[in-house]
């Protein structure tokens, strides 16, 4: 597996938590998502984010405003939902064993 | 506000528009909507300094976008390259797969009906009745790259070769028709499916 592959596996699965991360303590709208995650990190590239909001959004974990802003255009905003809430914790809860059983194992065997 | 009537955006907009032509409309708008809204906010943000093409290579690869939304939304298999085409015409293999359904619809008439001339039944009709019923919105299904009609079409054509197979074997002329039909269909839509994922169809 070539290093963009394992990038892509990695992603997969992990990034929707992150953004569901930057959504717990306060709603955001989509660029402020965008900017957070790094892209080149987390996100292929800056429009990847986008179909990942939209599954967010139709699995029922973020839901959206509209909100007229006083400079430039209205922002939609991105809010995380009861069973959002949900989802990260359930998330956290496994991460950080995964994290260390993989560390571990890493060390162990480098 | 004046560089958002860049073309460029314009033809990034299109063609990401193009790449997702397998998403569900309501999808694909809103997805498009997204990337504007995100191009609008970003030139607004910068108060001019942001530069165009520096958005839109941020922004990515159309067809990388599309690639995401296939994987995350299920549309069918992603669109991984420029060069492939906007709207992936339906291959020959499916064409003759859906003509042969076409050409079972009124054999299966005319069978039931020199049947019934020997010994009809009202069960025999209701039979015939479900049988071209079922070929009809398979073949239409296909047409149409429905990818329950092509579970349909396989379980109708299996059918079609064991009944076939078996009234030859037992001295019907008639089964011939489907013991040649059904596997021969069975083939094609096998072909088929071994060079792309039931999802493209």
């Amino acid at each position: 597996m070539e290093p963009a592959g394992v990038q892509t596996q990695l992603r997969r699965g992990v990034v929707e938590f992150c953004v569901l991360a930057l959504l717990r303590r306060r709603e955001r709208y989509a660029l402020e998502l965008v900017k957070a995650l790094t892209p080149g990190q987390l996100l292929t590239s800056e429009g990847t984010l986008y179909p990942l909001l939209s599954r967010l959004r139709r699995d029922g974990l973020v839901t959206t405003t509209w909100t007229n802003s006083a400079a430039g255009p209205p922002r939609r905003y991105y809010r995380i939902t009861a069973s959002g809430d949900d989802a990260i914790s359930q998330f956290e809860r496994q991460w950080k064993p995964f994290r260390d059983a993989v560390d571990q194992l890493l060390e162990e065997n480098a | 506000m004046t560089a958002f009537t860049d073309p460029r955006i314009d033809a990034y907009l299109g063609e990401l528009d193009r790449a997702l032509a397998e998403l569900p409309w309501s999808q694909r708008r809103d997805l498009v909507d997204e990337v504007e809204s995100h191009i609008r906010a970003e030139l607004d943000d910068g108060q001019g300094a942001v530069v165009v093409e520096d958005v839109l290579t941020r922004l990515g690869d159309p067809y990388v976008i599309a690639g995401e939304a296939m994987e995350r939304l299920g549309g069918g298999v992603p669109v991984v390259s420029r060069t492939a085409p906007e709207h992936p015409a339906s291959s020959w293999e499916l064409a003759a797969v859906a003509a042969m359904l076409a050409i079972a619809f009124p054999l299966n008439v005319l069978q039931a009906l020199a049947v019934s001339e020997a010994r009809a039944t009202t069960s025999m009709w209701i039979q015939t009745a479900i049988f071209c019923t079922w070929y009809a919105v398979t073949a239409l299904g296909l047409v149409k790259r429905q990818r329950w009609a092509w579970i349909s079409a396989l379980v109708a054509f299996a059918l079609a070769s064991i009944g076939g197979v078996v009234a030859v074997a037992s001295g019907v002329a008639g089964g011939l028709f489907n013991a040649i039909l059904g596997p021969a269909a069975l083939y094609l839509l096998l072909r088929r499916t071994s060079r792309q994922s039931v999802g493209a169809l």
